[in-house]
């Protein structure tokens, strides 16, 4: 009983991390219909920008998350200007191409500065909770907390703001959006900026439990696509549902069957869902 | 025209004889090594623009492919005892197998599928390579490979493949049969069908195409041929590490293929040839080296996307048409 708790609380915690990564994925997904590979490689920056502002400048941890935030989404932007917004006219499967030399960019960047080791990350709090036999530290209940406000809030921006509206209304009819008078290209750069931002949020409330290195992307990622497929791409609901899926799943499978297959079982899911329904659970189908 | 012809005929004649007596001019082990590499290089960087180039597919778990096939084929030499001629194409065909299953679900559906499925086949493949430690060694890796076994000719001759001018006989004459096999498939019916699908694959299928078979098999083929590179490798280096199933691997390939230039016969062997030379020379760069690809491949597609076989070709449209006018 205290295993299988600590075990969904552990699953839970990683599913808000996979939500929130996946919701920024699909975001930009919706707006620019191209799957943004880079996405691993710019939540590693995130959690490398918070680490060296808590430990350099001595800033505490909650402002140190603010401004990587920050920082993360006007990088984000300013990649979408640079590397992607050149591309449009061109093929889709350039602007992938593109986004692996943005991968090899930045993961290689980090390793040049911060070097290949594994860093510890300095914790909000260190509180340790006893519930039902099991110990939950602080932490973990900060992140599941952090990604169920972030994920209404941001459903509010969605729903109840202009700006929220017109991503929404973008990312439903990009022509018909443009010709209502939405400046798309400006949709674009910002719904950018903003997945990126979230990314990086979620890799500085995950960097205190788990340990950060510059290759820490790549799992993360690969994860996130299968979530955004499973939910339908482009769809806010199918990315959190499927984050909380497939972060319970990963910690179930690792816990009782084994841990060094987990990567098999979730590209095994991946697999499953293009054979028997690719559009996922709440896609737009094509 | 004729003479265009005649002229190309008598290039690819020097250069394939320059290909052969190479050795002799280039003598030391170190280049020589570079040239074995580079061979293998080549037959990967071909294979991968079978489907990227000509079908229009972004295949990112390429390196993957060539991993599977080099664990394969010195797996089964090694503790299933086969002799090298008969665990290559076993191994090849253990990867085409590989390869189809994939593609099976993955290339149904159109858009950007097959890149993401790809990418996460390559990350689970890399893990299993590196965890399963009883059948791959795991992170330690394969090691004391046995060079291709020794072939009796007639009159007592044997070749032997200990020295680094055999093994590069020996891939030389793989990528000859590689270029020989995917420039006639490309240029056949079946490969029409291809750039089809890569022009507009709704438009192939309206015309009686039928897309899903043409990638599938574009993509079964390519993943073959990794193999094969994968195969020779893990022959010609006597040890294989996780590293050569990673997704770094995938993109060095992709490089190539793109600085090179995509979807033209000549841009993957120039990639091939060219960047394995540059990274030996780039060396001392450590790390930055891989920053520096990531900023040329993405100059590359944003300015020169055929790369620099697509670049030659429009230079030398440009001068053509200039002495045309004149």
């Amino acid at each position: 009983m205290g295993i299988l708790l600590q075990t969904i609380v552990n699953g839970i915690m990683l599913g808000s991390i996979y939500a929130m990564v996946a919701l920024g994925l699909t975001l930009i997904y919706g707006i620019l219909e191209i799957p943004n590979f880079a996405h691993g490689a710019l939540y590693m920056l995130g959690a490398y920008f918070s680490f060296m502002i808590i430990t350099s400048l001595g800033i505490s941890y909650w402002p140190a998350l603010v401004l990587s935030a920050v920082l993360l989404f006007f990088l984000g932007m300013l990649i979408e200007r640079i590397v992607y917004r050149p591309l449009y006219v061109q093929p889709v499967i350039n602007s992938f191409i593109a986004a692996v030399g943005l991968i090899l960019i930045l993961e290689n960047g980090a390793l040049a500065i911060w070097g290949p080791a594994f860093r510890r990350f300095p914790r909000a709090s260190s509180t340790v909770f006893q519930v039902l036999g099991t110990t939950i530290t602080s932490q973990r209940i900060i992140v599941i907390a952090m990604a169920v406000v972030l994920i209404i809030v941001l459903h509010l921006f969605i729903k109840r703001t202009r700006l929220g509206a017109a991503i929404e209304a973008t990312s439903q009819n990009r022509a018909g959006a443009q010709l209502m008078g939405i400046n798309t290209s400006l949709v674009g750069v910002l719904t950018f900026g903003l997945g990126t931002a979230l990314a990086a949020v979620a890799a500085t409330l995950v960097a205190p439990i788990l340990l950060i290195y510059p290759t820490m992307g790549g799992p993360v990622i690969g994860m996130a696509f299968v979530i955004i497929i499973l939910g339908g791409m482009g769809s806010f609901f199918g990315a959190v549902l499927g984050g909380y899926i497939i972060g319970l799943a990963e910690t179930l499978f690792s816990s009782y069957v084994t841990t060094n297959y987990v990567e098999v079982l979730i590209f095994g899911i991946l697999v499953f869902i293009l054979a028997v329904k690719p559009t996922g659970l709440f896609g737009k189908g094509h | 025209m004729l003479n265009g012809n005649m002229n190309k005929w008598i290039f690819y004649i020097l250069l394939t004889l320059f290909l052969i007596i190479a050795p002799l001019i280039i003598t030391g082990r170190y280049p020589q090594h570079i040239m074995v590499m580079c061979g293998i290089w080549v037959i990967a960087s071909l294979a991968l623009n079978l489907i990227l180039g000509y079908t229009g597919q972004l295949n990112l778990a390429h390196g993957t492919f060539f991993g599977i096939g080099a664990y394969a084929t010195a797996l089964l030499v090694q503790k299933a005892g086969f002799s090298f001629w008969a665990a290559l194409p076993l191994g090849c065909g253990i990867t085409a197998v590989f390869g189809f299953l994939t593609g099976l679900p993955t290339l149904r559906t159109k858009g950007h599928y097959f890149p993401i499925a790809t990418m996460c086949l390559g990350i689970a493949i890399y893990y299993v390579i590196a965890r399963w430690e009883d059948l791959t060694g795991g992170a330690r890796g394969l090691f004391g490979l046995p060079r291709p076994d020794p072939i009796p000719l007639p009159f007592g001759v044997v070749i032997s493949f200990e020295s680094t001018v055999a093994c590069y006989y020996l891939v030389l004459f793989f990528v000859f049969v590689t270029i020989l096999i995917l420039s006639r498939l490309v240029k056949s019916l079946a490969g029409v069908r291809l750039l089809a699908v890569r022009g507009n694959e709704d438009l192939a299928q309206s015309l009686g195409i039928n897309t899903m078979q043409a990638k599938v098999l574009s993509f079964t083929l390519s993943t073959l041929f990794a193999g094969l590179a994968g195969g020779l490798f893990g022959a010609y280096m006597g040890t294989l590490m996780a590293e050569q199933a990673h997704y770094l691997l995938s993109f060095e390939l992709l490089i190539n293929v793109m600085i090179g230039g995509v979807g033209t016969l000549a841009g993957p062997i120039i990639g091939g040839i060219l960047l394995p030379i540059l990274g030996e020379i780039l060396q001392p760069l450590a790390g930055f080296r891989l920053i520096l690809y990531g900023l040329v491949l993405i100059l590359v597609i944003q300015f020169l996307p055929l790369g620099i076989a697509g670049g030659w070709r429009a230079a030398g449209m440009y001068w053509s048409q200039r002495r045309g006018r004149k």
